[in-house]
């Protein structure tokens, strides 16, 4: 395994002549990464000092874990930026197995800890993990190696949506027994996003899409604290002790920013007003410390992080690379939108985190592995020689279907 | 289906992926768009709304009492000050193990542990564990290490000389606010200003208050200083407990006065209490004697009676009265004299101490003009001190009196007075004829000593010329000399002039004067041609075989004005001689009104003010509700003081009240409370 950092090369040859091209990571992407994990650090420490007080009489309690945690996440991208991305393809379904594996683990009433009526994560002693934050990338891998296998037959319905629909609906299942709806949206939204990305109709994406939206109101009816959250943040003023209480302590939270804001570690909504302030609702504090000016200097790191992380995908010489560092990259852009409407109440509560803001710990471990995978993908690197053995697909006896038929009668015509 | 735009043939190329990004791309900045949009609207726009909201969530002002201020003697010795004292409190909601720590902590405070576990397993942010524990207590707290359990410091009323002038000082509660003595009645000069401070509420309702920023040295209590000397205090404590001790007497006062301004400058009483620890003692020693207890005089009154007589030049004081030789018939009864004389003058009367001189010149003086000049002396009227609870004690209008009640009178019978009352008296005689206010209160001054207000040393009235005071001082003088009631009143190097008393008392439950209850008394001033002291001594029920005034109350008087004369700076003056042997000297005194004899004035509820008596009941522990409800049951007057439960009460439960009497009932908070807790929790 090469460990250099920032450059690389290979022989490639042009023209009859030999050459060495370099391939460089993209050092913005890295930047930005590093940036955003520094700034939670910052924010994670000043919105949680109150509540780890309270709770564990020590303030930088959360502050040391995450630290710990944005340690760990960089271990896990110096091993995926150093590992070539064509590894996943081989690697795409013994993933998902994995993936739905960790969701099943989960619904155990042994080993998995629980919090306000969901079942979210894994007991590992003093550790936690939340399979969901995992599920995201090994969807995002399964989709991208499947897609970009299919890249011919996307225009067929049964061949563009078949497994992804049926995987889904696997994954969609699990995820709704903990019950992590937001999971649900992001998976179900990246599928979307991929599999038309890659290529499929717009008339068939646009008909899931229409579907997708149907669901909503379902999925809200069938819990009643999901309907809470739509109240909440349909009128929050209504009742700001009750249902809205939490929507409305953020909005207090965000609205007493001004410009600039209180300045850095002198929120008082963090003095337990604020639930969740250090994790799902960081984008609060962040708005109340830092005002507009820090709100927008976290919107312009993702924008950058987004353009670059497209950037990579559209210079990514397989197609695979390129799904993958389009999924990822959207992913993370989603999440960060996403999260920001709800602390500024443009969306009801979802429960996700700001990534790499946030304090989790899965949460930034995949997050640290996923921006490896990318900074891995900005190299454009053939893949090594020993791996080529590894991802060879090896040729398969194909039923004939209907369907081939057609296909092969075309390609005669 | 040709025309279709949403239909494409073929394998997708790579540009319309890259085409499809864009469109992602587009919807993305479109998003972000709208939330810089909606973040300047919630930020900029509404600022002002969520700014207010925010401010009216956690800001508050909390009122909150600056420490009170110090007591000190006239020399500025403190008697009474305030310190930051350590409490423990502990956070129960974040205790993961209460019975560990429990059994950490039940070994080192001074908590019940069953107690100790039921607060640590609550589920409050704050509890009080002990308040006001000693320092090595705190430290070993400390040395624990426990996250949840911690030290805050509390002001604390400490009382450093611990008894001395308790009952005077009085105490202040745990939320500092005077409840009992000079520490009520100034309580709005040394009760610290409240002030408010701009505190933050967390979100569990606990106050992070500022630690800085707030005037305390302006905002702290006046200090108070007296007109007490503490050594002169020290030393009639001293003797008065030695002499209660050696006489298994019940209880008694020393009250010593200036003469000249009033000044205070001890009130000395037996039973004494600590009021560091005043819960622990009985409500009825906390009540400051010296203004509180009315009894019959005795023979202490009859300077009084001489003095008026000649103010108003009914007699001189070499006058001759018959002394009958012991024996006088008197409106219905016979008097006797332990003193057989067949002649005394009228100073000798106050030398023997004679009932049957006082009663001739007394009627010669009639019932009114003694009556008047008992007025004027200060008797049936409040001294002024300025402590709450003086009594006036009982001066009948003269028209009121039977014709043998001007006899009974004359030797201090059928009155009551207070030692303050007593003092003041023989104040008038001390100091050339004037009636002074008496003063307890020199100045109050601020947290750097600069006197804030200084209260003048009033003189009331002249009460009688001074030429009478010399006259009756001579005789006050022959008491302590040889042939005299008062010869242990004697102090080397100093003329003593005094007079003493000795009284039975009337028993409330036979109502009737009782042989067994004695008071006996000495009421004085030295020196006797100059006088810088008024000492008064009252020795309450004295079991020794000599019961009488000259031999229980005149050694304290003596030891106290010993010790105190250096101290003012006054030099012996008088060769120094040596006592006689006491034993020599006939020190008895007749004691008036026959054993066993009822007195109407009792029984009418003159004296006493009231037919009969009620025992008190015990009202401990009980809520404000209850104990007016209780009182309305029983008919009796409350007063009430402090707020919160029933922490002591006066009289003490099982004893006995006039049914006009007043019940005084003390109110404190417990030493835990939760409430008062969450005003002082800190956020942090």
């Amino acid at each position: 395994m090469n460990l250099r950092f920032w450059k690389k090369t290979s022989e490639a040859p042009v023209e009859g002549q030999t050459m060495f091209v370099e391939h460089r990571y993209d050092r913005w992407l890295l930047a930005l990464t590093l940036i955003l994990m520094s700034v939670g650090v910052v924010m994670v420490y000043s919105a949680s000092i109150a509540s780890a007080g309270a709770s564990f009489g020590d303030g930088a309690h959360y502050l040391k874990r995450q630290l710990m945690f944005v340690g760990l996440a960089l271990g896990a991208m110096v091993v995926t930026m150093n590992l070539h991305h064509d590894l996943l393809r081989r690697l795409a379904k013994p993933l998902l197995v994995m993936a739905v594996l960790l969701l099943m683990v989960v619904l155990l009433p042994g080993v998995s800890a629980t919090a306000k009526g969901a079942s979210r994560w894994i007991n590992l002693g003093p550790l936690r993990f939340q399979p969901a934050e995992m599920v995201k990338l090994c969807w995002i891998v399964f989709l991208a190696d499947l897609l970009s296998r299919r890249q011919a037959e996307l225009d067929s319905f049964r061949r563009a949506w078949g497994v992804p629909l049926a995987a889904m609906a696997l994954l969609g299942g699990l995820l709704m027994l903990q019950p992590d709806f937001g999971s649900t949206v992001i998976c179900g939204g990246l599928m979307l996003l991929l599999v038309w990305a890659a290529g499929a109709r717009w008339l068939h994406t646009l008909g899931f899409i229409g579907a997708g939206l149907a669901m909503v109101p379902l999925a809200i009816l069938a819990e009643p604290y999901r309907m809470k959250r739509l109240t909440a943040f349909l009128s929050p003023e209504d009742d700001p002790l009750g249902v809205s209480f939490h929507i409305n302590q953020a909005l207090i939270s965000f609205g007493s920013g001004e410009w600039f804001g209180q300045g850095l570690g002198n929120s008082t909504q963090k003095l337990l007003y604020l639930p969740e302030a250090h994790t799902d609702f960081i984008f609060s504090i962040v708005g109340e410390e830092l005002g507009l000016f820090g709100g927008l200097m976290i919107m312009t790191l993702f924008g950058l992080f987004v353009w670059r992380g497209f950037h990579i995908a559209r210079k990514a010489t397989t197609a695979f690379g390129a799904l993958l560092a389009f999924g990822i990259t959207a992913e993370i852009g989603f999440q960060a939108l996403v999260n920001m409407s709800v602390a500024t109440a443009m969306m009801p509560t979802k429960g996700l985190t700001l990534p790499f803001v946030s304090y989790g710990g899965s949460s930034v471990l995949i997050l640290g592995a996923s921006v490896g995978v990318l900074l891995n993908i900005s190299r454009q690197e053939p893949p090594p020689a020993w791996m080529h053995r590894l991802i060879a697909e090896k040729p398969k006896a194909r039923r004939v279907t209907s369907s081939n038929r057609r296909l092969a009668a075309k390609g005669a015509a | 289906m040709a025309g279709n735009v949403f239909r494409r043939r073929g394998p997708v190329e790579p540009g319309a992926r890259k085409g499809r990004m864009l469109v992602v791309s587009i919807l993305m900045a479109g998003l972000f768009l709208g939330l810089i949009v909606r973040s300047w609207w919630l930020q900029v726009e509404r600022h002002g709304h969520f700014a207010d909201r925010s401010a009216r969530q956690h800001r508050t002002t909390v009122t909150l009492r600056a420490p009170r201020g110090p007591v000190f003697d006239r020399e500025r010795t403190l008697l009474a000050e305030t310190a930051m004292w350590p409490s423990v409190y502990a956070v129960p909601r974040a205790i993961e193990n209460p019975a560990e720590v429990t059994a950490k902590l039940k070994d080192i405070l001074p908590v019940d542990e069953e107690v100790l576990a039921r607060r640590l397993s609550s589920d409050k942010a704050f509890v009080w564990l002990a308040r006001h524990v000693r320092p090595d207590v705190a430290e070993k707290v400390e040395a624990l290490g426990l996250t949840t359990v911690a030290i805050r410091p509390e002001p604390r009323r400490l009382y450093p000389r611990r008894n001395l002038a308790g009952a005077l000082l009085g105490f202040a509660g745990i939320e500092g606010s005077g409840l009992e003595g000079v520490e009520r009645d100034l309580d709005r000069y040394l009760q610290g200003r409240e002030y408010t401070v701009e505190a933050l509420r967390d979100g569990a309702g606990r106050f992070a208050l500022p630690t800085g920023g707030v005037p305390m040295e302006r905002l702290t209590g006046y200090g108070v200083v007296l007109t007490i000397d503490a050594r002169i205090q020290q030393v009639a404590e001293d003797s008065l407990r030695n002499q209660v001790r050696e006489m298994q007497a019940k209880g008694g006062v020393v009250v010593v006065m200036d003469p000249h301004n009033g000044d205070i400058l001890a009130l000395a009483q037996t039973p004494d209490f600590d009021p560091n620890a005043f819960r622990q003692a009985a409500a009825d020693d906390w009540r400051n004697r010296a203004i509180t207890d009315t009894l019959e005089p005795g023979s202490t009154m009859k300077p009084i009676l001489i003095s008026a007589a000649l103010d108003l030049n009914k007699t001189r004081p070499d006058s001759v009265w018959n002394g009958y030789k012991g024996r006088m018939r008197v409106a219905g009864f016979t008097l006797t004299d332990t003193h057989a004389e067949d002649k005394l003058t009228t100073l000798e009367i106050i030398k023997y101490s004679s009932n049957i001189g006082t009663v001739q010149v007394a009627q010669r003086i009639g019932r009114e003009a003694y009556h008047r000049y008992l007025r004027a002396f200060g008797f049936g009227e409040l001294s002024g001190l300025g402590v709450r609870g003086e009594q006036v004690g009982t001066l009948r209008p003269a028209q009121t009196w039977r014709p043998s009640e001007l006899a009974t009178m004359s030797y201090g019978y059928g009155l009551s007075v207070t030692p303050i009352q007593m003092a003041r008296a023989y104040a008038v005689i001390a100091n050339g004829g004037n009636l002074v206010q008496p003063r307890l209160v020199q100045s109050v001054v601020d947290g750097q000593g600069k006197v804030v207000e200084a209260f003048k040393p009033r003189v009331l009235r002249r009460v009688v010329r001074a030429d009478v005071t010399q006259a009756v001082t001579e005789g006050l003088v022959m008491v302590t000399e040889n042939g005299g009631t008062g010869r242990r009143a004697r102090v080397p190097g100093h003329a003593v002039a005094g007079k003493t008393g000795t009284a039975y008392k009337v028993n409330p439950l036979t109502r009737k004067y009782d042989h067994d209850m004695i008071r006996t008394s000495f009421a004085g001033f030295v020196p006797a041609r100059d006088p810088r002291l008024v000492i008064y001594v009252a020795i309450d029920e004295p079991q020794n075989e000599k019961r009488y005034g000259g031999v229980v109350a005149a050694p304290v008087f003596s030891e106290v004005a010993r010790e105190a004369l250096p101290y003012l700076g006054v030099e012996a003056t008088e060769a120094y001689t040596a006592d006689d042997s006491f034993e020599e000297i006939d020190e008895r005194e007749h004691l008036g009104p026959e054993a066993q004899a009822r007195p109407w004035w009792f029984e009418a509820g003159l004296l006493t003010g009231a037919p009969s008596h009620m025992v008190v009941p015990d009202l401990n522990g009980l809520p404000l509700a209850d104990v007016v409800r209780r009182a309305a049951e029983l008919k009796v007057r409350v007063q009430v003081q402090g707020a919160g439960l029933v922490v002591a009460q006066r009289p003490s439960p099982g004893a006995l009240l006039p049914a006009d009497g007043v019940l005084t009932v003390v109110f404190d908070r417990p030493g835990t409370d939760d409430d008062h807790a969450a005003t002082l929790a800190g956020a942090q």
